[in-house]
């Protein structure tokens, strides 16, 4: 048995009953920690993503690899505190906050909530197998105007960027 | 930077905001609590970001409104403003967005993303 919270709307909430993997961008966009500031905002920018994840130097096959999620106000403060030449290592970004492929939206809204992250990495099994942001949960409240079941249901994550 | 700004009143449903986040593809919005009956007051200004909307709906027990879930005062710089400056009031501010005000106006939107990716590249020329 799941060992993750459950949490249950009190009543129909704007959030649709779909799996995290259905809406998640795939796969997760990485660097290792020698990746300078020019580098990952580069790859941000190139791919209109608002997250990379720092792996250690074995790529990002488990998550015991991840070490941070670098956001974009992690790299506006370190250009203000250190200058554009810093590397990942050295950005002070924030956790690594997980959430499995087959949560609920509601799950990962509430894990966003009180981790106060805009971004979670996706597991299967131990495996990071993509990123769920904030506007991708924004994103479903938006459509749940449309019948969030079979249209929405097993479609295929998009590629990070 | 982005321009012209995208703004919704204090009233605007979070579902709407959600909708005009994934049109515009933004991560954040102006909500503009000015009565519009003078002129524009920065100090009226307020964001509303993707996670407020996720924390609005997530946990209401009511419907909430883009005022209702507004994350505090919006951050406003001169279109004139070193952007070190921009990005240090950034950092102060813990705010990924600055709205960009020429001659009292807002003319657009200043990402952190925006910013870094010039401030690496003037970097990178030098």
């Amino acid at each position: 048995m799941s060992d993750r919270p459950v949490f249950t709307a009190s009543g129909p909430s704007p959030i649709p009953s779909i799996c995290v993997g259905d809406v998640m961008s795939a796969p997760p966009v990485a660097c290792d920690p020698t990746a300078d500031l020019c580098h990952i905002a580069g790859r941000m920018a190139r791919r209109r993503i608002h997250s990379v994840v720092v792996t250690d130097h074995d790529g990002l096959e488990d998550i015991a690899h991840a070490r941070a999620v670098i956001s974009e106000l992690d790299l506006v403060r370190a250009v203000t505190e250190t200058g554009v030449g810093v590397t990942a290592a050295r950005i002070p970004a924030g956790p690594v906050v997980t959430i499995a492929i087959d949560a609920s939206l509601i799950e990962a809204a509430h894990a966003m909530i009180g981790a106060d992250v805009a971004h979670l990495v996706v597991l299967d099994g131990r495996r990071p197998v993509g990123v769920l942001s904030s506007l991708d949960i924004a994103a479903t409240i938006a459509d749940t105007a449309v019948p969030a079941t079979a249209a929405n249901a097993g479609t295929t994550p998009r590629q990070q960027g | 930077m982005r321009s012209p700004l995208i703004t919704c009143d204090p009233t605007t449903d979070l579902q709407e905001v959600a909708t005009m986040m994934v049109r515009d593809h933004v991560h954040c919005i102006v909500v503009d609590g000015s009565t519009h009956d003078h002129a524009v007051d920065p100090t009226e200004w307020a964001f509303v970001t993707d996670l407020d909307v996720v924390r609005g709906t997530a946990t209401a027990t009511r419907k909430h409104r883009a005022g209702d879930v507004a994350s505090g005062r919006a951050v406003v710089v001169a279109a004139t403003q070193d952007l070190n400056d921009v990005a240090a009031i950034l950092a102060d501010n813990e705010s990924s967005h600055a709205i960009v005000v020429d001659d009292g106006e807002p003319v657009g939107m200043l990402s952190g993303l925006d910013l870094v990716t010039i401030l690496a590249g003037k970097a990178r020329l030098s």
